[in-house]
């Protein structure tokens, strides 16, 4: 994308393409206009309900996430650290990654109860994306930096400031923003697998149940908004971080 | 501080004898300047010295535990200012200290520029300047004058002469004009034996 005019144009192109089929279709079962979404979504917005599932789904999917990003973080610099383990995990990471998405809700229902499988879920997704967009930067590492650091006898602070920092965090960046949008979506899914009582996935399911394509289209907005929201709050504060860590 | 001996020092690669029985003595407060042909091992015997690679045979005595480089590449921290790549290397000298180095090889207006946005030429004096900084007892130079006019040249080996005073150093280079004002020990690396 070039710039914010350009963006709106293609978004607003899509809704009037939108418009024009679900007026073509003219079937609301089938296709509901983005006028009828709106609508609806202006009624959604006064229900507490709506609210509450939006926080149900966000405390799950968000605390998955984050657990992810921790524990990939750390398992790709051990990893780094000890190739022995690279070695070890390399094939949990390889099933997770190809494995459906279905298959480990389905797994994980008998396991888990269903408020904490959304949690699990996201959890499983995001940390080979994690892991190994960390262990690729750790592995980029340039070793004649590492060399500069052992002949100047640079700190470990000052070796993670200085050399680790700048090459990890594109990596870290681009992990998190492939994985937010990966959260949310095996998070949702999971919720509508396991329907959770008061979560998005329950809200979905029963759209579907009673054929209320208006709410299905409602809340997948609504999901899709709170997904890029999440997703530049992120980014916005891990810019900060790192501005400040660069600034130390 | 002792002179520093090199002792029947041997490197290969693959059947490729780069090092034979190398036998050197740096002597302690003095410049020794080593020339020859390029891919003749010279950066290897540096990065021996500096301890990155490991000899096959020989020893190294009395080699003291701080050093500094410029290294063949600049090897700077290029997402940061030039000042904080200088002040990296050693905590206890000040921005105004740092500055008069600057200045005395051409860079002070560009203290607080971020390294990427220099050219060759001054990211090389930028890494020379911190290799003087740094805390050290000797100072490996890697052709420290790689990609300088001679102007600039001039200026930065004016420089290194004033800072290297009874420091011991040893600089690569293909020079021999070089190692003449810096007046170095010359010796010449060929076919993996060293001779004055």
């Amino acid at each position: 994308m070039k710039n914010k005019f350009e963006k709106i144009l293609s978004v607003a192109t899509a809704i009037l393409l939108w418009q024009l089929l679900a007026i073509i279709i003219s079937e609301k079962v089938l296709l509901v206009s983005p006028l009828d979404v709106l609508l609806r979504l202006s009624e959604l917005i006064f229900q507490n309900s709506f609210w509450n599932s939006i926080i149900f789904s966000f405390k799950r999917i968000t605390t998955g996430f984050l657990t992810a990003i921790i524990t990939g973080t750390i398992l790709a610099i051990l990893s780094y650290r000890y190739r022995l383990l690279e070695i070890f995990i390399w094939p949990y990471i390889a099933i997770i990654k190809s494995t459906p998405v279905a298959s480990f809700i389905i797994l994980c229902l008998i396991w888990l109860t269903s408020s904490s499988l959304p949690i699990f879920i996201s959890f499983i997704i995001v940390i080979p994306v994690v892991y190994s967009n960390m262990l690729a930067g750790f592995k980029s590492t340039d070793k004649k930096m590492l060399e500069m650091a052992e002949i100047f006898n640079l700190s470990f602070k000052k070796k993670l400031l200085y050399i680790y920092i700048p090459i990890i965090k594109p990596h870290f960046m681009s992990a998190c923003t492939i994985s937010i949008g990966l959260a949310w979506k095996s998070g949702i899914a999971a919720e509508i697998i396991g329907i959770p009582s008061g979560s998005i996935g329950e809200m979905l399911y029963n759209a579907k149940l009673y054929l209320a394509t208006a709410d299905l289209f409602s809340w997948t907005v609504t999901v899709i908004v709170v997904s890029i929201l999440f997703e530049k709050v992120v980014l916005f504060l891990l810019n900060k971080l790192f501005y400040r860590l660069e600034n130390l | 501080m002792s002179d520093i001996i090199i002792k029947n020092l041997s490197k290969s690669f693959e059947n490729n004898s780069v090092l034979k029985n190398i036998n050197i003595t740096l002597k302690q407060g003095s410049v020794t300047c080593l020339m020859g042909q390029s891919g003749k091992g010279k950066t290897t015997l540096l990065n021996i010295l500096m301890g990155f690679e490991k000899c096959d045979n020989g020893e190294i005595l009395n080699m003291p535990k701080l050093k500094s480089a410029v290294f063949q590449e600049n090897r700077l921290c290029e997402n940061f200012s030039v000042l904080r790549n200088i002040k990296l290397v050693n905590d206890d000298v000040d921005d105004n200290t740092i500055l008069s180095h600057l200045e005395a090889v051409g860079l002070k207006n560009e203290a607080n520029q971020q390294v990427s946005t220099l050219s060759g030429g001054m990211k090389r004096r930028v890494a020379l300047v911190r290799a003087i900084i740094a805390k050290k007892d000797i100072l490996f130079l890697d052709e420290p004058f790689k990609g300088l006019d001679d102007k600039t040249k001039d200026k930065v080996l004016d420089y290194l002469i004033s800072n290297c005073k009874n420091l011991t150093v040893l600089m690569v280079t293909h020079q021999v004009d070089d190692a003449i004002k810096l007046n170095a020990h010359i010796l010449y690396l060929k076919d993996g034996n060293i001779t004055e």
